[in-house]
């Protein structure tokens, strides 16, 4: 069953999904397929990646979640002690801009890179990270890599 | 093999999470999918209701994935062909937000998952908690 502009929640934020499949089980549940349920997060990581905000402590899990990372991993690669980034967790503060820009270009790469990761850019992008990044996110969308989802509002119940 | 290992043994396109419609805690319980199915410990399993329906139920447990808080209770329903699961879905998704139940220790899980008529099983673990 299609279904057009569904709402979603993850990373603390519900999400517009153009178009979900959803399935009718034997007993009549109406689920998400865990397939169905993988290329909707990725969407949901590419808009994440893409956006120019710095990431929040929930987007920081969630794309953690999806691509199997975990905290000890974040600090190795930012070259941070571990409890850094335990305590951005526990103040549920955003992560500080730098290292969002560096967080986000990896957790994208580690998406997408397979498949576009030899693309040409724009060099004066370089020099640029959240122009380099929504660069990144349309590539994705326009090579059909990935789709367009659009943020609806945060989450006010988690 | 464990009923954990089944469920991990259908694949993505025969695992599913309930949506009707989606609330904050059923999409946590999308987004941490992949890590229930790694690390949960199944608590117990239970018949369904109706005679002629060929699934069972099963509740399982997952330690806190950052190491402290409450870990994440679901059940899962597991349809049934000629003895072998076919397909499950998460039915049930408790990790202490949006006023649900939290469950800091898998004794206390299992205490509930009982006095929801769950039966322990051979699956069940004490040396993982």
């Amino acid at each position: 069953m299609n279904k057009r502009d569904q709402p979603f929640h993850a990373a603390g934020r519900i999400w517009n999904i153009p178009r979900m499949t959803l399935s009718v089980l034997a007993d009549g549940t109406v689920a998400l397929s865990q397939v169905e349920i993988d290329r909707i997060h990725r969407a949901i990581a590419n808009a994440i990646c893409g956006s120019g905000r710095c990431l929040t402590t929930s987007e920081l899990e969630f794309l953690c979640d999806v691509t199997g990372t975990n905290f000890s991993e974040v600090a190795s690669h930012l070259e941070l002690d571990r409890s850094t980034v335990s305590r951005w967790m526990a103040r549920e503060r955003p992560v500080p801009r730098a290292y969002s820009l560096l967080l986000k270009s990896w957790f994208w790469f580690k998406l997408f890179g397979a498949q576009l990761g030899d693309e040409r850019v724009p060099l004066h992008l370089a020099t640029d990270g959240p122009s380099l990044l929504d660069y990144a996110m349309h590539e994705a969308i326009d090579n059909r890599i990935t789709d367009m989802v659009s943020e609806l509002t945060a989450d006010v119940a988690s | 093999m464990s009923w954990i290992a089944k469920l991990r043994a259908l694949g993505p396109e025969r695992i599913y999470v309930q949506h009707s419609p989606m609330t904050p805690r059923y999409g946590r319980a999308a987004q941490k999918l992949r890590y229930v199915l790694r690390a949960s410990s199944v608590l117990g399993q239970r018949a369904l209701g109706e005679p002629d329906t060929d699934a069972i139920e099963i509740a399982t447990w997952a330690p806190p994935q950052h190491g402290r808080g409450n870990g994440y209770y679901a059940c899962f329903r597991v349809f049934m062909h000629e003895g072998e699961p076919s397909a499950a879905v998460l039915f049930c998704f408790y990790d202490g937000t949006d006023k649900s139940p939290g469950f800091k220790s898998i004794n206390a899980a299992t205490a509930y998952a009982v006095a929801q008529g769950f039966d322990q099983t051979d699956d069940y673990d004490h040396e993982q908690a």
